[in-house]
């Protein structure tokens, strides 16, 4: 399993054009041309955005990595991009993909021909962000996510990670639903590029879901930031 | 024969030197030190220990959290005044409270936008308060208000990041230690490093692995800018403890501690100690070389020479030896000379004697 991993990580990183793959019954999208972006940073970056990932990670034992990406039929012959990023602000990673006009909708594998695959592996977990969102990664962002995956093909919940700007708290709403998540700080130091986690049960969510995420700064409440999570099916 | 007469100044030497590092080490030798720090920062976070963490306040807003916080419905309804939303807190104002912050509570301090005091109660331990309960002194009230004592833990200001309202203004620390010998004579400790914090960083004090307990207060600082922030100074429990740095950008913290040549450079005391021996040592250099110029040359060095006898002619009577003199020489001699001369010559003693 992992050398055909490798394998497949060579082959695309050497830019052969190997369309849509089978790795042991999943499909792996193509990468873009020019579409993977990395950049390892001598001091961390100042991140702009509110909703830097939406994801489900496995275990951060040894140095493999391998990211996956719920990809709904209603994008199919479209873009998706994956970001990467660490909490520290030091590592940023985009990868552009193309979707086939005939996806039928499911997880795909989505190639990360990182020169750093060790180093991110063993950071599966708080500590890295994935955000798998519609329309390649220099369009504007869409409002539109879905499940980012790493090292795992399951999930029964969804942690969405915030850079909150240092508030007070944050609550995420999913859906109409009137009980808020209550996101909880990130206990590790250097949180630059964000510093919170919103943990979501996925039990009775698939599909197209609305959320909203509420900062509370000083005590009052700052205005919502919504997005659209795609989600799959139970 | 001559080099081992000298075997005992080399030995002295060597000695004294060793005797030197042993008074440098033992003048030098402390494991524990303590911290003063003093600070102005809009931002801090306190652990409480011990029991004396009792803080009272003239006029203050309490704001616990809701049971079922709905922040959708906040919006536009939070009024500007209120101290806190009230759609996530219930509000009651206080006057002339008293808190007993009890052992493992910890407490994050903020100076809000307003100017106002915000105590957010972030672990419980055994005080009363409910979790994520605020604590809110309104800008006036606390510019005028009394110090707060504490003991516990304390983080001053936090890593910079986009959107830090909290952070570290301003700062100074020093590391004082008495050494072990130091305090045999005199009764005071030293400052052996010291130095300043810049804006942004976030300084905390360990002991080996852990934080160290400090002692210390927070008061309303008046600096040149209108803002009315915290000023806290606090000393550090005794220990081997340690000054950590944190700085936006940078993953591990910087560690500052004094060193051997902190220690060395900033004793008063082995300085006055170090002085007197320089000169006592070049005195004595002195003394030995002038001593050392006064005897003749031709002894200086010769083996074997060792008292001053040897240098004067002497007459065999006084050596006491069997000499016979040579009769011209004796009838030279002045008359004294010759009678000794006569008694140090006696006849030939005759057979039979």
């Amino acid at each position: 399993m992992t050398f055909l991993k490798r394998v497949i990580a060579t082959a695309v990183s050497a830019g052969l054009s190997v369309g849509v793959a089978a790795a042991q019954s999943e499909q792996m999208l193509v990468l873009d041309p020019d579409g993977f972006k990395e950049i390892m940073r001598d001091s961390a970056l100042i991140s702009g955005a509110l909703i830097v990932g939406a994801q489900a990670h496995g275990d951060a034992a040894g140095d493999e990595l391998l990211l996956r990406g719920y990809l709904p039929a209603e994008w199919a012959g479209g873009k998706v991009c994956l970001m990467a990023m660490l909490i520290n602000g030091f590592y940023e990673a985009t990868g552009s993909y193309s979707i086939p006009t005939d996806w039928s909708g499911g997880v795909a594998i989505l190639p990360f021909p990182s020169q750093h695959q060790a180093m991110l592996g063993a950071r599966i977990g708080d500590g890295l962000s994935l955000r798998v969102s519609r329309a390649a990664c220099d369009a504007a962002f869409s409002g539109e996510m879905s499940l980012a995956l790493a090292n795992r093909r399951l999930a029964d919940s969804v942690s969405v990670m915030i850079n909150s700007f240092r508030a007070d708290a944050a609550y995420l709403y999913v859906g109409a639903g009137e009980t808020p998540v209550l996101c909880e700080p990130i206990e590790l130091p250097a949180r630059t590029a964000f510093d919170m986690r919103c943990t979501v049960p996925l039990a009775g969510l698939s599909g197209s879901v609305p959320i909203e995420v509420f900062r509370v700064v000083e005590r009052k409440v700052a205005p919502p930031t919504a997005f659209t999570l795609w989600l799959p099916d139970e | 024969m001559g080099r081992l007469a000298l075997r005992p100044w080399r030995s002295a030497s060597i000695l004294g030197g060793l005797g030197l590092l042993a008074l440098v080490v033992l003048l030098t030798f402390a494991a524990d030190r303590s911290v003063l720090i003093e600070a102005e920062t809009s931002g801090l976070r306190l652990s409480f220990s011990g029991e004396a963490n009792a803080w009272r306040f003239d006029t203050a807003s309490r704001c616990v959290l809701r049971a079922s916080p709905q922040p959708r419905l906040a919006s536009g309804q939070d009024a500007e005044t209120a101290p806190c939303s009230p759609v996530l807190f219930e509000i009651q104002s206080l006057t002339d409270h008293a808190i007993n912050w009890r052992a493992g509570s910890v407490v994050d301090m903020v100076i809000d936008s307003a100017g106002a005091l915000s105590i957010h109660l972030v672990e419980r331990g055994q005080t009363d308060l409910p979790l994520d309960s605020y604590i809110i002194v309104p800008a006036a009230a606390w510019a005028r208000h009394g110090a707060l004592t504490f003991s516990g833990t304390l983080r001053l200001g936090e890593p910079i990041a986009s959107g830090s309202r909290n952070y570290l203004h301003s700062g100074r620390w020093e590391m004082r230690q008495s050494g072990f010998a130091t305090s045999l004579i005199r009764d005071i400790v030293e400052v052996v490093k010291r130095g300043e914090v810049t804006l942004g960083a976030s300084v905390e004090i360990y002991s080996g692995a852990r934080p160290a307990t400090m002692f210390g207060s927070i008061t309303p600082s008046h600096s040149a800018n209108s803002a009315v922030d915290m000023r806290v100074t606090a000393l550090s429990q005794k220990g081997p403890v340690e000054l950590q740095l944190r700085y936006f950008g940078l993953q591990d913290p910087t560690i500052l501690r004094p060193d051997w040549i902190d220690r060395v450079v900033s004793s008063s005391t082995l300085m006055g100690i170090l002085a007197i021996m320089t000169f006592v040592a070049t005195g004595y250099q002195l003394l030995q070389s002038s001593w050392s110029v006064g005897r003749p040359a031709s002894r200086r060095g010769k083996v074997g020479s060792r008292d001053t006898a040897a240098d004067q002619p002497q007459l065999p009577a006084a050596a006491g030896a069997d000499i016979p003199v040579p009769a011209d020489i004796a009838t030279a001699l002045p008359p004294a000379a010759a009678a000794v001369v006569a008694r140090a010559d006696p006849s030939p003693r005759q057979p039979g004697e």
